[in-house]
């Protein structure tokens, strides 16, 4: 009962506006105040607890790491090589909007800030070039999603904290399948652009394809820094989140693209995402304190047993729940609340906690092109000035590919296991 | 093939006229604290009118932040070793210092013995955290890719610890350079070289599996764990004489539990790696060469005098 | 980032009332052009968490650095980097809560119009303002009876550490009431539902 009315609380207030980290304080605090057994300073204590982490240290880490990768103009140093490379093909720009986002993915561990800065870019690159601007629209705001697959990525760094799993574990899970997302985005480029003969740029020297990929070389560095750093165990994620930043910051002043101003305006930009982002992290952790406290895992695993005790009907049950959850709640918000519940069930199933991390990842990503709460669908809406619904009618052809990795994931554990198992990992 | 299917039984319902003392702890649900610990607690509690309801693997919150809640009441009870009761009344730490045991059955006697239970007695003046019980949790071992028999085999060589100040004391007495890290990056940093050595005891390296990476295990047995139940003072005052007969004997009951599981395991696993051909187990340690050098920087800590008390009283 | 990239208040109300719409975070808001002394206060919350996003990344860095470099590496980087976190963590929240860009769930609010909009919004500031000023109150007594008790590797007393919260949430707290005000006597400035989406996303 208390559970219910936790949860109902919880929603009731999202519906009103109230931001998420409040919604989640909320209940929780008169929880506390109304259980004669519990203490409100143990509130200012699991809040407190849930940022006394040196693993969640990576997350404004990575924010920053984004955002100087953003400034410092390493993605039109990808989109060079990426035009010089394969603009020849026939509707290359959307291989090159695709593979421009798969590059900048080693830098930024966020959706929102790949949309953001590929819409403003691409899209109206495309448009200019002939390409339907849903089609551009479309492919950019699903390429949007490799980014958070990729490491680095915050998603992951949230869902190793609060399942208690090894973030570089989890990194090194979500590479196979962003690759397999990326060969399904691929596919779908050339479905729709197939007979697209005009659209196509004239073939690249060898000497322009040799110059542009020598000038985008300095890019793959951040890919060396994090994954190189926690692979031969020189750094641990967290660690490898701050030498990156590092990283970026000298390219991006022998690139000579930062100044003062400029610097002081990126580190609060990183301030006023982290700042959103770590309060929910806060908040979450006195209400997981307080579903835990009210035996929330065992009450979930007694309602899903009732239903079925296999795990194939068991993981099908997850992602329906996941994607509902996704279309209306951002993916940091929805893993906090979620996981701590889903994960101990899905221990009973046998299913491998990173397995299941990268599952719930991807399936909460597909949320963010979502109506009627996609955030990737309004952040391009309003850096495109294009309506919301051109944006969705661009991007329902890809949600065919979206669904197909998903399933992939689902119920082929070895795509997410193989890789970080091979190297020791699990 | 994903997971396996689950066997519906069900799950035993607690008795609805019994007191809950809800328990927090930082072990998972497989480890001997919980299986066999809590376990023996609960069946020998069943029908006193007092029941636990415990949450593992830190649900409710961790060894510090656990305790700060049983000593304002917010918690029933939780399991902390001594150094975290340490931060509420210096002298708990004692028992977390190298060398203080020679063996499991001098740890039982040491906690059970007026010299500790005056200190817990303190503690609970103090801070209202009353130790309930002290239960076996493990003797730990360092484990390298040499034989390590004197503190000359320690030296240049970076041990892992886990980031608590008195476990680098223990490691830098015994001659190492300690260097603190979280236990699930251990596995990958000893493979890759970045660290030379750890230590544990032996359920924990076995579970973790730093036997596949390393070439020894040297039987140094530097700290003979324990870890301690605590309450608050609200709820032991709470208790009546035959709640807390009960739980007394029930505390008892399970101490003895968790120390046979642990053993057993210890034992056992040690048996295999002697049999197989991974790991190699070094018998061959200068135990005594090595206490001797942690008595000496034990005595340079806040409880020092305590440490040789307790030593002199073996 | 261009200047004219950003994503602005697309609001035709607030260029009405002759006030310039942020573009940049370091750029003024409405109350900060109308107060000199509050917008001085607010740069004091800029570079406060700027200089702690700074620091701790710094301790990080040293951390690495320590291992590599010194024979024995620092054992209270880890911790204070921790602490370095939590203060950061409150600090910016209480500065997002003065741009009004917390992550929220914008289904209804988007369906309702200006005023209702206005009239829902003015609701949950006055809902976060109370449970945030409860949590100040509360996290200000938590932290004086954490007085006594020493974080193990810095020996910082951990109130140092919950008095974070009690800033935050106090911060918090300033700022929910000053946006009440201002969403009854200006409600001219108040930013659409959609408006700072990007900002405010992960
Ligand atoms: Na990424
Ligand atoms: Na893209």
């Amino acid at each position: 009962m208390t559970l219910l009315i936790m949860l109902v609380a919880l929603l009731v207030l999202l519906a009103l506006r109230v931001p998420v980290s409040f919604a989640l304080l909320i209940p929780s605090v008169a929880y506390v105040i109304m259980d004669p057994t519990a203490r409100i300073g143990t509130a200012v204590q699991q809040t407190v607890s849930g940022v006394d982490s040196f693993a969640i240290l990576a997350v404004p880490m990575f924010i920053l790491l984004g955002n100087m990768a953003n400034v410092s103009g390493v993605t039109d140093k990808l989109y060079d090589a990426a035009v010089a490379g394969i603009g020849h093909l026939r509707g290359s720009l959307g291989y090159v909007n695709v593979a421009t986002s798969f590059g900048f993915s080693w830098m930024s561990g966020a959706a929102i800030a790949d949309a953001a800065a590929m819409g403003r870019v691409q899209v109206p690159a495309m448009v200019e070039r002939g390409y339907k601007r849903e089609f551009a629209l479309g492919v950019t705001g699903a390429s949007s999603l490799i980014a958070p697959m990729i490491p680095p990525s915050i998603p992951a760094v949230i869902y190793a904290v609060t399942a208690g799993v090894s973030v570089g574990a989890l990194f090194m899970a979500g590479i196979v399948p962003a690759l397999i997302l990326v060969a399904a985005l691929c596919t779908t480029v050339w479905l729709l652009m197939r007979k697209h003969e005009e659209l196509r740029l004239p073939k690249s020297t060898w000497r322009t394809r040799g110059r542009t990929a020598v000038a985008a070389l300095p890019a793959a560095g951040s890919a060396l820094v994090i994954l190189g750093g926690i692979l031969s165990g020189v750094f641990t994620p967290t660690e490898a989140s701050g030498i990156g930043v590092v990283y970026i910051l000298v390219l991006a002043l022998v690139y000579k693209a930062l100044s003062w101003r400029k610097l002081y305006r990126t580190l609060l930009t990183t301030v006023e995402t982290s700042g959103s982002v770590l309060l929910i992290v806060a908040a979450a952790a006195l209400f997981g304190w307080v579903l835990a406290r009210e035996q929330a895992p065992q009450v979930a695993a007694n309602l899903i047993l009732e239903i079925t005790n296999q795990p194939i009907v068991f993981l099908i049950l997850v992602n329906v729940l996941l994607l509902l959850v996704g279309c209306v709640l951002e993916p940091t918000a929805a893993i906090l609340i979620l996981v701590p519940v889903l994960q101990p069930v899905a221990e009973t199933f046998g299913i491998d906690p990173v397995h299941l991390g990268i599952m719930v990842i991807f399936n909460l990503l597909i949320g963010l092109i979502t109506p009627p709460v996609g955030l990737v669908l309004f952040v391009l809406s309003s850096v495109t000035k294009a309506p919301v619904p051109i944006v969705i009618k661009g991007i329902l052809p890809f949600f065919a590919p979206m669904v197909a990795t998903l399933l992939l994931i689902t119920f082929v554990p070895a795509l997410t296991l193989g890789l970080p198992s091979l190297l020791g990992f699990l | 093939n994903v997971g396996t299917p689950v066997d519906r039984d069900e799950a035993a319902a607690g008795d609805a006229d019994a007191k809950t003392l809800r328990l927090s702890h930082v072990y998972d649900a497989g480890h001997p604290v919980e299986e066999c610990g809590i376990t023996t607690l609960k069946e020998e509690l069943d029908g006193s009118g007092l029941q636990i309801e415990s949450f593992p693997a830190a649900q409710l919150g961790n060894e510090a932040e656990s305790l700060e809640q049983v000593a304002s009441g917010a918690l029933d009870m939780a399991i902390a070793g001594p150094s975290f009761l340490g931060v509420w009344e210096e002298n708990a730490a004692v028992l977390d210092a190298a060398y203080l045991f020679d063996d499991v059955d001098n740890f039982v006697d040491t906690v059970e013995g007026d010299t500790m239970t005056e200190v817990f007695d303190n503690l609970y003046e103090s801070s209202d955290i009353k130790v309930l019980s002290s239960w076996y949790y493990g003797t730990r071992q360092v484990t390298a890719n040499k034989e390590i028999k004197t503190a000359e085999d320690f030296e240049g060589l970076k041990i892992r610890t886990p980031n608590a100040p008195l476990y680098l004391e223990n490691i830098k007495a015994m001659g190492g350079t300690a260097t603190p890290m979280a236990l699930d990056e251990v596995y990958l940093a000893l493979q890759q070289g970045v660290i030379d050595a750890q230590e544990n005891p032996i359920p924990t390296i076995s579970t973790a599996k730093f036997n596949e990476v390393q070439d020894y295990i040297n039987l140094t047995g530097h700290m003979i764990q324990g870890v301690q139940i605590t309450t608050g003072r609200a709820v032991y005052e709470g208790l009546t004489d035959d709640e807390r007969s009960a739980l007394d004997d029930a505390m008892a009951a399970a101490a003895d539990a968790t120390r046979t599981c642990v053993e057993d395991q210890e034992q056992s696993i040690l048996e295999e790696w002697k049999a197989g051909d991974g790991i190699e187990v070094n018998e061959d340690v200068d135990r005594e060469g090595f206490a001797s050098a942690a008595e000496e920087a034990m005595l340079q800590q806040p409880w020092g005098e305590l440490y040789q008390e307790i030593k002199d009283g073996q | 980032m261009t200047e004219e990239s950003r994503l602005g208040g697309s609001n035709e109300n607030n260029i009405a009332a002759g006030y310039t719409i942020p573009q940049e975070p370091d750029e003024p808001d409405f109350p900060e052009q109308r107060s000199r002394l509050y917008r001085f206060a607010i740069n004091v919350e800029r570079a406060a968490t700027c200089a702690l996003l700074v620091g701790t990344l710094g301790l990080i860095i040293l951390q690495v650095v320590s291992r590599y470099v010194f024979s024995t590496p620092f054992s209270w980087t880890e911790e204070l980097a921790r602490f370095a976190l939590i203060w950061f963590t409150f600090v910016s929240a209480g500065f997002v809560m003065a741009r009004r860009i917390h992550i929220a769930v914008d289904l209804l609010a988007s369906k309702l119009g200006r005023t209702g909009g206005i009239v829902l919004d003015t609701f949950a500031l006055v809902v976060v303002a109370a449970v945030a000023g409860l949590m100040a109150f509360a996290g200000a007594r938590f932290a004086a009876g954490a007085d006594r008790l020493l974080a193990p590797a810095t020996s910082l007393p951990m109130s140092v550490v919950y008095s974070a919260a009690v800033v935050g949430f106090g911060l918090i707290f300033l700022h929910a009431l000053l946006h009440i005000y201002l969403n009854i006597r200006h409600p001219e400035v108040v930013p659409n539902a959609m408006d700072n989406l990007e900002r405010e996303a992960v």
